[in-house]
């Protein structure tokens, strides 16, 4: 069964057409040919799917197509026009990252947490990042840029 | 003794390693390849010392099997100590030739000249040539050993400095091409129908009901093989599970109730890896131990992934493997076709950490591919694939009897070594070890893999050479290849488990003599580098005042005894769980190349440690792998973050040393040591969980 969906991805209207249970991150993915955001598990478990949706944080992996008509989505993509969103130079800044696979994930979550409360801690933000795994070892360099990021944030 | 280590065999003129364009890039070829380790960013940096330009300038273009360059396998943290050695001479070399035609152009001699970014000078006064303006006229199809003149450490200015990464921009922006975002012309989406355990084949599968199924492009059944085609990739996902309804698969008949057991066992041979002096039998007064690890997995982020095309006879691959040519010639193996009709070509994936299921997924792409003509075929594993169909990181075990002296000094070691292999890496014909190549309807059964000699770096008994002054000791190894789990390379290999053994022992017996930990190392070591080494690590961490705050542990191992020496303290918290709190290293990589790189791998390498020596274990249900997603296979998370302190020594007169798996054993060992200091409790099978350490209290 096909149905008409439409949804905002970075400021621009999509009209797809689509099996109502197929997850977000197929459309944004191969229709949208948005490839920043990741396939990690399709469980809603390790976050590198990650997008926004009205604000929040989301798995794409785990969201049907038909629980987010008329939604506002934002991608890893759509965060700054020209790549320098201050939490991206950061995390340049720290070099922080190894492969790289769950960055973009990490950096969709981080943004949902802050935009709703940037008055969290860091500590409140790792605990946040349950959900948000890396195998490389790099939370240490992420942290550190987040932490910067926060006081960038209190300080403005 | 081939003076070139590395890829110079397949590559010995500097055309092969780099072309200078008129626009004022350069491209440069390289045999190994990025696996999130940054050793692209460091080959570039080493380039762009010895051509004296921005290293903007260079593209580099790595794991090609269409460059030609054989860099071999991009393991055992080799890649600077070969590959990186043959940049700066084939840098070097390029540099040379140039200047010598603009010496000729100049009518100059080629110690006048220097160049700044290119541009090319003579007495320091500007000329009107550069490389770009002259490369044109240069044939650079010469050899490098004739040119190379690499700078002398003095000379250097770029090298030791912390550039950024070259691939890490993008992936931060999310604009980078991982294999996974490979998108070509009519390209088709896959998944393969896996059996219930490792060694089920199928008996029986309906493939008329399954032809009713809907969306479903093309079914491969090639013998136990079973794959689904679509066009949408989330039908591939629904299609694979709905087509194993339809699959009757065997079950397997031998149950291991106890696989370290098994380990433990074993009547494998025995291979004597090192026999040194005389070896008594464990005496009263001596102390044992035997430490073991359950089986890992390499738990990449990213399921593995692979794009194959087949047109005719050739076929191309996209791939994250990190052994591009071994992947050629197996290929061309397999399906028995000319090596040079395999084009493979590596694109960045998610970090394996070893040999995990990237080579696997290119055999099921590509059997996939071949049923349609020339359309291509993307195939991504599932979650599940991941953990429980890539190659496991061996368990194992390692006891070892010491002996003391009379003056209380270390008289012998006696090691023992049990273990499935550590690798099994595909490697061309009768090498052919690739998941699918089991499963097809003639499968292959290429030999059991030789474990790689102690003195080649070993791999079972890999770091199990301790480097303290002990006269007597005696390495022996067995090999268990009678486990129906496949086993491969996973960071450290054997000396995960091997330094654990050794530094938690060397810790017991200071213990037992009532000596400071480190104090009884020094008593132990005669190598200046090593000591230099632990005493920095003991400043930085304020090792002699442990009176009060919290329990800390010390570890030191140099990877390979041939690699990176790290040494490590580390601090713990001990509540429900152990936690590690702080962490310092200080690590002698010879001559440093881009210090923030290696501090990045150290800390990398301290936080995956920490996640397997605390957490991570494979449990087995008969054969089923229960390992099949993130919550039967926990990882460390962020809130399990420590505090990290990375100091390097840098040698800019010594040679490169690798150090991506320099950190794992020292990890693991310190964390014990500071346990044990606290608790006095030494927990002897990984991971050390809060039900070993209850148990270890009741006993």
């Amino acid at each position: 069964m096909v149905n008409k969906y439409s949804l905002t991805v970075n400021g621009q209207k999509h009209d797809i057409e689509s099996d109502p249970d197929t997850p977000l991150l197929y459309i944004l993915r191969n229709d949208l040919k948005l490839k920043g955001t990741k396939f990690g598990c399709g469980g809603g478990v390790c976050g590198a799917c990650t997008v926004m949706m009205d604000g929040l944080a989301v798995f794409s992996c785990d969201t049907p197509i038909w629980s987010i008509d008329d939604k506002k989505i934002e991608t890893i993509e759509g965060i700054s026009q020209d790549g320098t969103h201050p939490l991206q130079e950061l995390l340049i800044d720290e070099q922080a990252g190894q492969c790289g696979y769950c960055l973009s994930g990490i950096i969709m979550k981080v943004k949902a947490i802050t935009d709703d409360d940037p008055t969290k801690s860091v500590d409140d933000i790792a605990n946040e990042l349950d959900r948000n795994l890396c195998r490389c070892g790099s939370q240490l360099r992420i942290l550190n840029a987040v932490k910067k990021y926060l006081d960038g944030m209190s300080s403005r | 003794m081939n003076m070139f280590p590395g890829s110079f065999d397949s590559a010995p003129n500097i055309a092969n390693w780099f072309t200078i364009n008129k626009d004022g890039t350069v491209r440069m070829v390289s045999g190994k390849v990025e696996i999130g380790q940054g050793i692209n960013t460091a080959f570039v940096q080493i380039a762009a010392e010895e051509l004296d330009i921005n290293p903007d300038r260079i593209e580099i273009s790595a794991g090609n099997t269409r460059d030609g360059l054989d860099g071999g396998c991009t393991a055992g943290s080799q890649s600077m100590q070969t590959e990186g050695i043959s940049v700066r001479k084939a840098a070097s070399a390029a540099r040379m030739l140039m200047l010598s035609k603009a010496s000729e152009l100049l009518q100059s001699d080629v110690l006048e000249l220097n160049v700044i970014d290119g541009e090319i000078y003579l007495n320091n006064n500007s000329t009107d040539l550069s490389y770009w303006s002259i490369a044109e006229d240069i044939d650079f199809n010469q050899p490098v050993e004739i040119f190379m003149q690499p700078k002398l450490p003095s000379q250097r200015k770029l090298t030791g400095k912390s550039i950024k990464r070259i691939d890490l921009k993008n992936k931060i922006l999310g604009t980078h091409e991982f294999v996974h975002d490979i998108e070509l012309d009519g390209m088709l989406h896959a998944r393969v129908v896996r059996p219930p355990s490792v060694s089920s084949r199928i008996i029986e599968i309906d493939i008329d009901q399954i032809n009713t199924l809907k969306k479903l492009k093309k079914l491969v059944v090639n013998g136990s093989f079973i794959a689904v085609i679509t066009e949408r990739e989330e039908d591939a996902v629904k299609l694979a599970q709905q087509v194993n309804k339809y699959c009757t698969w065997s079950t397997p008949d031998i149950i291991i109730e106890d696989p370290l057991q098994f380990i433990r066992d074993t009547k494998s041979p025995i291979i004597n890896s090192l026999d040194r002096g005389e070896i008594d039998e464990l005496r009263s007064d001596g102390i044992s131990t035997e430490v073991s690890r359950k089986f890992l997995c390499h738990a990449s982020i990213g399921p593995c992934c692979a794009v194959a095309q087949w047109k005719g006879d050739s076929l191309e691959v996209y791939t994250h493997s990190q052994a591009v040519f071994a992947m050629k010639r197996t290929l061309a193996s397999i399906f028995d076709i000319d090596e040079s009709n395999v084009d493979v070509v590596h694109k960045h994936g998610s970090g394996c950490y070893g040999h995990n299921g990237a080579d696997d997924v290119v055999l099921d792409a590509v059997l996939a591919a071949k049923e349609l003509n020339g359309t291509p075929v993307r195939l991504v594993w599932s979650r599940e694939d991941e953990l429980s169909w890539s190659p496991l990181a061996p368990g194992m075990v390692t006891k070892i009897d010491a002996n003391l002296a009379d003056n209380s000094m270390i008289e012998s070691f006696d090691i023992s070594i049990k273990s499935p292999p550590h690798v099994k890496r595909p490697s061309g014909e009768n090498g052919e070890y690739l998941l699918a190549a089991e499963h097809m309807s003639s499968p292959l059964n290429p030999p059991n893999p030789i474990d790689t000699p102690l003195d080649k770096g070993g791999a079972a008994d890999r770091n199990s050479m301790p480097l303290y002054d002990i006269p007597n000791i005696r390495i022996q190894k067995q090999i268990v290849y009678d486990l129906p789990w496949r086993t491969s390379a996973m960071r450290g290999l054997g000396a995960f488990v091997n330094v654990y053994a050794i530094e938690t022992l060397m810790d017991d017996i200071a213990s037992m003599q009532e000596i400071d930990p480190i104090e009884f190392r020094l008593k132990h070591l005669s190598d200046p580098r090593i000591i230099e080494l632990i005493e920095k690590v003991r400043d930085i961490s304020k090792w002699t005042d442990r009176s009060s705050g919290l329990p800390k542990g010390f570890a030191f191992s140099r990877y390979k005894n041939s690699g990176a020496y790290c040494a490590m303290v580390v601090e713990i918290n001990i509540d429900e769980d152990i936690q590690l709190i702080n962490a310092w290293a200080v690590i002698d990589a010879g001559e440093v190349v881009n210090a923030d790189g290696v501090k990045n791998q150290i800390e990398g390498g301290i936080i995956q440690a920490t996640s397997c020596t605390l957490i991570e274990e494979v449990n087995f249900d008969g054969e089923i792998i229960s390992a099949t997603d993130w919550e039967n296979y926990p990882i460390i998370k962020f809130k399990q973050t420590p505090q990290i302190y990375v100091e390097l020594i840098d040698r800019p007169e010594e040679p490169f040393l690798g150090v991506g798996e320099a950190a794992h054993g020292p990890t693991a060992a310190a964390i014990s040591n500071a346990l044990f200091t606290a608790m006095n409790i030494r927990i002897k099978q990984l991971p050390i969980t809060r039900e070993r350490i209850i148990s270890s209290l009741n006993n």
